[in-house]
């Protein structure tokens, strides 16, 4: 399990996204900060992250980059509890009582649930922001912004600020306001208040009105190096391997790197070797074990296996091109497997062998039965890996093999 | 912190904060009173971010500090406790303890560092009016203030203090009222501000007794103060429209009416208008105003005259009329004036003789007749 690394202030901290982090900072000392920025990218990336940080230095009375963490905002802003911050997020839709006549009561009603949310973001700014739905008694699946809270934003936007010069307005999720709350929210984009910052987070943009994202600054979050991500991990407590590892399937996502590195990545590597050896000899006695397996964890969504299929030939790829040393290759410590592997099969064909897997996940995606896609798969790869060298070959891939 | 008070005192002291006090909000601190005793004094603040409230009061004090007291438990507490004296403690570790006679209750509490920052007023001058004139000039304005929080500026009251005056202004597009109070003794900086409507009101909640009310202007906040209890409201941000610009100087057509007579015939015809458009049309003559309203879409229609005294041009003229039943609601004398300009420019509404120190303008814009 990991044991999560705390910075002075007590909380995760936000890993990369330098350049970024450095334009906000910049564009605020210079005095050109936007009145609205949206923070685009995929899951994970830290759009929330870079959010809170930079909302935290527009709250600070500090002329640094970062927030000082001296003065008195800056002291409160890090328990997210600033009176000048407002954090929004999706909440799930709470049935009306009778008596109720707007939808402005989701937020009260589970005040309690955000206010835990909160405290959650105070000491991980990459934990999940949506309401478990469990816990919203009452509510539906679908979680919204509404336009009840936005209003309550243009109310208190229209307020000069509490403490601090500036009063800022985090939107997580911006993509989940419907048509009213976007149209509503349009008016202070438009004329936004002297002291009022939008930070804006999304995932899916397109989702966004043009007329919305058109008056925001917009801030691309791409994915995470996976040697930043493998080394927070790392310093986390996570095992060096198994850090490396998840930060290579997690496809530049901070959140997906943590579940991977919480569940036990490296047995589900032993696993895929076991598969590919499987696979290789096409033993009808070891393939059936091999593929159960395989995807028979419960710790991992499927992908992770086939992505790590992937993973392995991609670093036979990268192992036989001359220009790449032993650098660069990422499923694991795996040279001797991906040595041996190239000597046993010379002539294996990588990109058909990644294209069978992602064949394969598409059969289980279309119904097919587990047993029945991973046979196939075997087959394919079996196909993929190409005639087997001199036995003298062979017999390096075996050690190899058993060696892993 | 320590300190020993009778339950009596404790509880209207902390039940004169319990409505600034949200019941539910994301921000647990702002469930909780801020406690912090200085020797026998002990000050008690609530906020909600927008109206913060601080009273004070005389307890025996037996060691200093500050503390948060869970709003919502510890009064109910409080109200069930009978009245003897009762012993407050709030440990390092954040919980309280009351004791009284026996009982002994304790309460969790967060941390009093993460309490958002009690504006101070020590070195801001106040001004002193009474309770009556403060109350006496938000009544006299509120009704103008606009609802539309598309234009937010609007939706508070325009605050100018001076060296001589306090000025309100407010205004919804349609009417807007100007009441100045000629005070004396006001020795701090010139201000403008706008204050939320609701804090007015809260204000003028305040101003229930004789005496005086203190008001402190700042930047950021404006604060009323009547005895031990203090409010403090944030401020609406942004520049009011500019008001004086709309407000005619050269209005020659003077009209006086008896303020009964004219308001009692509005109101009849108000009830024949048009249900949207209200519209009512003075058709003024020198010494007669004829009311006439139609409602075309229902077929009703009426007419009275009222007698007056009007020095200009005969005209004809609309209004909304609960517009004009507004603003004749704020005036106290016997008759009313009216300085009108042309039926499509503002016509300005003030009472025959203005309250000692007082100077009150309404101003109400025509309707244009069809």
């Amino acid at each position: 399990m990991a044991k999560k690394p705390l910075t002075k202030s007590g909380s995760f901290p936000v890993i990369g996204q330098m350049r970024i982090r450095r334009l906000l900072a910049q564009s605020l000392r210079a005095g050109r900060a936007a009145h609205a920025y949206l923070l685009v990218g995929p899951g994970g990336v830290g759009k929330t992250a870079v959010a809170l940080e930079f909302a935290r230095l527009l709250l600070c009375s500090g002329d640094g980059d970062q927030p000082c963490e001296q003065c008195d905002d800056c002291r409160i802003s890090r328990t997210l509890q600033h009176p000048d911050l407002r954090i929004v997020f999706p909440l799930p839709a709470v049935k009306k009582s009778s008596s109720s006549d707007d939808d402005d009561n989701a937020a009260d009603a589970l005040s309690e649930e955000i206010a835990a949310t909160i405290t959650r973001l105070t000491r991980d700014p990459y934990a999940a922001t949506e309401i478990e739905k469990k816990s919203a008694v009452g509510s539906t699946a679908l979680q919204l912004i509404k336009i009840g809270e936005i209003r309550s934003i243009l109310h208190s936007a229209m307020l000069k600020p509490y403490q601090a010069a500036r009063k800022v307005f985090v939107i997580c999720h911006a993509d989940t306001m419907n048509d009213s709350a976007q149209n509503a929210f349009l008016k202070v984009l438009e004329e936004p208040p002297e002291a009022g910052y939008f930070l804006l987070t999304t995932e899916r943009e397109q989702m966004l009105r043009p007329t919305v994202r058109s008056r925001c600054q917009r801030i691309p979050l791409f994915p995470l190096p996976a040697e930043d991500l493998a080394k927070a991990l790392a310093e986390s407590g996570v095992e060096d391997a198994a850090a490396n590892l998840s930060a290579q399937l997690s496809g530049g996502s901070v959140t997906r790197a943590r579940e991977l590195a919480k569940g036990d990545v490296r047995a589900l590597q032993a696993c895929v070797i076991d598969f590919l050896k499987a696979s290789a000899t096409c033993d009808p006695f070891k393939l059936p074990a091999a593929a159960d397996a395989l995807l028979g964890g419960e710790s991992f969504p499927q992908h992770v296996a086939f992505d790590l299929l992937k993973l392995f030939f991609r670093d036979l790829s990268v192992r036989r091109s001359a220009s790449a040393q032993a650098s660069g290759l990422t499923f694991g410590e795996s040279e001797a497997i991906v040595d041996g592997v190239l000597s046993a099969f010379p002539d294996v064909d990588s990109d058909a062998a990644a294209r069978a897997v992602d064949e394969c996940a598409g059969h289980l995606a279309r119904g097919y039965t587990e047993t029945f896609a991973l046979y196939t798969l075997a087959i394919r790869l079996r196909e993929c890996l190409g005639p087997r060298a001199s036995t003298k070959h062979s017999s390096t891939r075996s050690t190899h093999a058993s060696h892993a | 912190m320590k300190f020993q008070a009778s339950q009596s005192s404790l509880f209207s002291a902390f039940q004169t904060l319990a409505t600034i006090i949200p019941t539910k909000s994301p921000m647990p601190v702002l469930m909780h009173f801020l406690v912090q005793l200085t020797g026998k004094k002990l000050v008690v603040t609530a906020t909600d971010l927008e109206i913060s409230m601080e009273t004070q009061l005389e307890v025996s004090g037996e060691e200093d500090g500050k503390a948060l007291f869970p709003a919502r438990k510890y009064l109910e507490l409080l109200r069930e406790l009978p009245d003897v004296p009762i012993h407050v403690e709030a440990a390092d570790n954040g919980r309280i303890t009351l004791t009284a006679e026996g009982k002994n209750y304790n309460l969790a509490s967060e941390n009093v560092q993460n309490y958002p920052k009690v504006p101070s007023l020590e070195k801001v001058e106040p001004l002193r009016l009474s309770q009556s004139q403060l109350r006496r000039m938000i009544s006299k304005c509120s009704f103008a203030v606009s609802r539309d929080e598309l234009r937010p500026q609007l939706t508070g009251v325009y605050a100018k203090v001076s060296a001589q005056e306090l000025r309100f202004v407010t205004t919804d597009g349609h009417r807007l009222v100007k009441i100045g109070y000629q005070h004396n003794g006001y020795k701090g900086a010139a201000l403008e501000s706008i204050v939320p409507a609701k804090a007015m009101q809260n204000a003028a909640r305040l101003c229930e007794r004789e005496g005086d009310i203190e008001m402190f202007f700042t930047d950021k906040q404006i604060a009323f103060r009547v005895g031990p209890t203090t409010m403090i409201t944030k401020l609406i941000e942004g520049r009011y429209p500019n008001y004086e610009a709309v407000i005619p100087s050269d209005n020659k057509n003077k009209l006086t009416l008896d303020l009964d007579q004219f308001q009692a015939a509005v109101r009849r015809a108000a009830i024949v208008s048009n249900e949207i458009s209200r519209q009512i049309r003075l058709k003024i003559s020198a010494d007669n105003v004829e009311i006439l309203v139609e409602d075309i879409e229902q077929g009703n229609e009426g007419r009275e005259s009222v007698s007056c005294s009007y020095a200009g041009e005969p005209m004809d003229i609309g209004y909304n009329a609960a517009y004009v039943l507004d603003v004749l609601k704020q005036i106290d004398t016997g008759e009313v004036v009216l300085d009108l300009g042309t039926p499509t420019s503002a016509g300005i509404v003030k009472p025959t003789e203005q309250e000692e120190k007082e100077d009150l303008l309404m101003l109400i814009m025509p309707v244009r007749l069809n």
